[in-house]
């Protein structure tokens, strides 16, 4: 038994298909072959993924869903914003944001806090330390 | 009553009679999908859909396959459809289910309680690349593949719904599984850990 037949014939192995004799030589060499034996295992956890998956129960709302989403349409209630044009509608959405937060970020302030600080503070000079008394009225 | 007796009385304006045909085939349905999205609210949406593209062509179904081929044929074409769409429309989709989505894959397969964290992780890994390796499948051997494993149908049943001969299907199921036997094994030389 070589890696490449062993590897043909794993399905039809998981799937118990083989011939006694065939399936003998593919054990022998899932034991001494460690690429075969990975090969095997993820095989194995493919087909459990998907029997997990297939196993897996439907919302049983899902008819009334339905029927309430043909109900919907019937009426002639549409939504407001076609499904096509929700991403878009979304993405100007988010551009705009941005945009005015640009803009409101850049409008200029300075001057108003400048006109409005106090003298007393405007001689403060940031890179010492000030007196306590500078700011007193005392 | 029969499928086509529902249908003739749902096209005569009982659409209330449409409820049991979806009760009847939700779970083929949304198992089909489930095959073809690996999400279970992707799955159940696009269950929905199916069921609402069926009830408005509901006038076009003239009975010459069963209606459960017909209803197949719709849902294969819609899971082929919903992953043909752009990545930027998938990303503004997820974007919209801000509510910190998660798949199913904690689910399964089951995981001991005392299994190492490391593990668990190395497992999730696996068990997402093996929905991708499914997922990138060419399309009719993705179906093909779908149909026979989440579905259990015949060859005969598969190439019905797929409208092709036994040996096309039974060809497009031997590449299929060579492929995904190919992919594995190459992820099976780089990734030495435990699957």
């Amino acid at each position: 038994m070589n890696c490449q037949l062993c590897k043909k014939e794993l399905d039809s192995y998981i799937e118990g298909k083989l011939s006694d004799d065939l399936k003998n030589q593919i054990e022998a060499h899932l034991l001494i072959c460690s690429d075969c034996k990975d090969a095997y295992r993820l095989q194995i956890l493919a087909d459990r993924v998907m029997a997990a998956e297939k196993e897996l129960e439907v919302n049983p709302f899902l008819a009334t869903r339905v029927m309430a989403e043909i109900e919907t349409r019937e009426s002639g209630t549409v939504r407001s914003i076609p499904n096509v044009l929700r991403p878009v509608l979304i993405t100007i959405s988010m551009g705009t944001a941005v945009f005015l937060g640009v803009i409101m970020g850049s409008i200029p302030q300075y001057k108003k806090i400048r006109e409005t600080i106090p003298v007393e503070l405007a001689l403060i000079d940031d890179t010492r330390i000030e007196s306590i008394d500078l700011l007193s009225n005392e | 009553m029969t499928d086509n007796e529902l249908i003739k009385e749902i096209l005569l304006g009982d659409k209330e009679k449409f409820r049991f045909i979806v009760e009847k085939y939700q779970q083929m349905v949304f198992r089909t999908c489930m095959g073809f999205v690996h999400d279970r609210d992707d799955a159940e949406d696009l269950a929905q859909d199916v069921f609402i593209q069926a009830y408005q062509s509901l006038s076009r179904f003239k009975g010459e396959s069963a209606f459960s081929t017909w209803l197949y044929r719709i849902g294969v074409n819609a899971s082929l459809n919903k992953l043909r769409e752009s990545p930027l429309k998938i990303m503004m989709q997820k974007f919209e289910k801000i509510t910190g989505h998660k798949t199913e894959i904690e689910s399964y397969p089951p995981v001991a309680d005392t299994e190492d964290p490391e593990n668990i992780l190395i497992r999730q890994e696996h068990i997402e690349w093996i929905q991708r390796t499914l997922g990138s499948l060419p399309e009719n051997q993705k179906t093909a593949i779908v149909l026979s494993k989440y579905d259990d149908l015949s060859q005969k049943e598969i190439a019905e719904i797929m409208n092709t001969t036994e040996g096309a299907v039974e060809a497009l199921l031997q590449r299929a599984k060579k492929n995904l036997r190919e992919k594995l094994s190459g992820k099976g030389k780089n990734k030495s850990g435990n699957p």
